[in-house]
């Protein structure tokens, strides 16, 4: 299970313009696996993205929405994505410019891999 | 109040320059006869948007007010190539044909910016005297509107309330896709939301909703991030995405899960323009 993570996550972050893709729980926010550039706070990623997250997939349930499957979020300087199997929520962090749809069925994929 | 408003919406674009705070700052420049700077603003927002039909709007109501009509014509021109049913723009053709006693293609452009905002009370009277000129002008009968629609009445009595509620409506179709403006609290600005059973929802799905941007906001300065644009949510039952607007509200648009993506991210932006310039109307 590791290997195939780590070979997963190595995948997400060799696509052009991912600065960091890693593994973590959603209920406590830890990071399991990570590749992530040196600049970037994996331990705060893991913890800040599934936070946001988890307070998403309350809100759409409340809505009515049923379960959360994937959130995207632009920002000045990044694009954040998380997509969940269970307890487990893969995150990447890009660059601003990264291509959305690429990321999204990638990330797809790669859920399905992990799961 | 004004004073105060133009100040902060300066310090914002001095700030960020890309911010859509210059459509509101321009009108607010523009009803205060200061057409030089409007004019500035105006430019230097196209400039950063230049796909934005509000933006070439926004310039054409100061070309407008400072005499130069043709120029704001070729605004308002471009604007429909880049958004078809831009109301405003429509409106804006409709004036200027109207001033020319082209009363043949006022009514035309005035009555498509009636069908883009049903609710506008003053385009239904505008529409109500050119469609009179016309009548008077070729003697022929000229309807005040299409046949078996009885919503022209209806039209005439709706209130700014209403208005507020319809403010997306031209936007969304047919389809089961909904908008909702939210005040930094979560509480529904403008828009509507009935859901399945026909039940008004608005204000329970804009409370859950409401708090998100918040948290992206956290999350973001967190993770030096910069401030957050845009958020899309893919539900097992819908598609939601939400857009920072004007003073710290929050533009919210639903769609059934077999919407594409895409459109959903469109529908966005174009309910952000529309929130947008409503905001500084209001203001």
């Amino acid at each position: 299970m590791n290997a195939t993570l780590q070979a997963t996550l190595g995948e997400l972050a060799a696509l052009p313009g991912v600065r960091a893709a890693l593994a973590a729980t959603e209920s406590d926010g830890l990071p399991a696996a990570a590749v992530a550039a040196v600049d970037v706070d994996a331990d705060a990623l893991a913890a800040f993205a599934t936070a946001l997250f988890h307070r998403t997939r309350l809100a759409n349930a409340a809505a009515g929405y049923g379960e959360t499957r994937h959130l995207s979020l632009d920002a000045e300087h990044g694009r954040l994505f998380v997509v969940t199997t269970g307890d487990i929520a893969l995150v990447l962090l890009t660059q601003p410019d990264a291509s959305a749809g690429l990321l999204r069925v990638a990330l797809q994929r790669a859920l399905r891999t992990v799961a | 109040m004004d004073a105060e408003r133009i100040h902060d919406w300066m310090d914002e674009m001095a700030r960020d320059p890309a911010s859509l705070a210059f459509m509101p700052l321009v009108d607010s420049l523009r009803r205060l006869g200061r057409f030089d700077e409007a004019r500035r603003y105006a430019l230097r927002g196209l400039e950063r948007h230049p796909h934005l039909a509000g933006a070439h709007d926004a310039l054409a109501r100061v070309l407008t007010d400072a005499g130069d009509e043709g120029q704001a014509r070729d605004e308002w021109e471009f604007a429909l190539r880049l958004d078809p049913s831009h109301q405003a723009s429509l409106r804006g053709l409709g004036f200027l044909a109207w001033k020319r006693r082209d009363l043949t293609a006022a009514e035309r452009l005035l009555a498509r910016a009636q069908h883009a905002n049903p609710a506008d009370d003053g385009l239904a009277t505008a529409l109500h005297r050119v469609r009179a000129e016309l009548r008077d002008s070729s003697g022929a009968p000229v309807p005040d509107a299409p046949a078996g629609d009885g919503v022209f009445t209806r039209r005439a009595r709706s209130t700014a309330a209403d208005e507020a509620r319809q403010l997306f409506a031209s936007l969304l179709g047919d389809g089961d896709r909904t908008a909702l403006l939210l005040d930094r609290d979560g509480l529904v600005m403008a828009g509507t939301y009935i859901d399945g059973t026909g039940r008004e929802v608005a204000d329970e799905v804009g409370a859950h909703l409401g708090g998100l941007a918040e948290e992206a906001t956290r999350a973001l300065q967190q993770l030096g991030l910069g401030r957050w644009q845009s958020m899309l949510v893919e539900a097992q039952h819908a598609t939601v995405a939400l857009s920072p607007a004007l003073d710290g509200a929050v533009v919210m648009v639903a769609a059934a899960r077999d919407t594409q993506v895409g459109l959903v991210r469109r529908l966005l932006t174009q309910a952000l323009q529309r929130a947008t310039a409503w905001m500084g109307a209001a203001a």
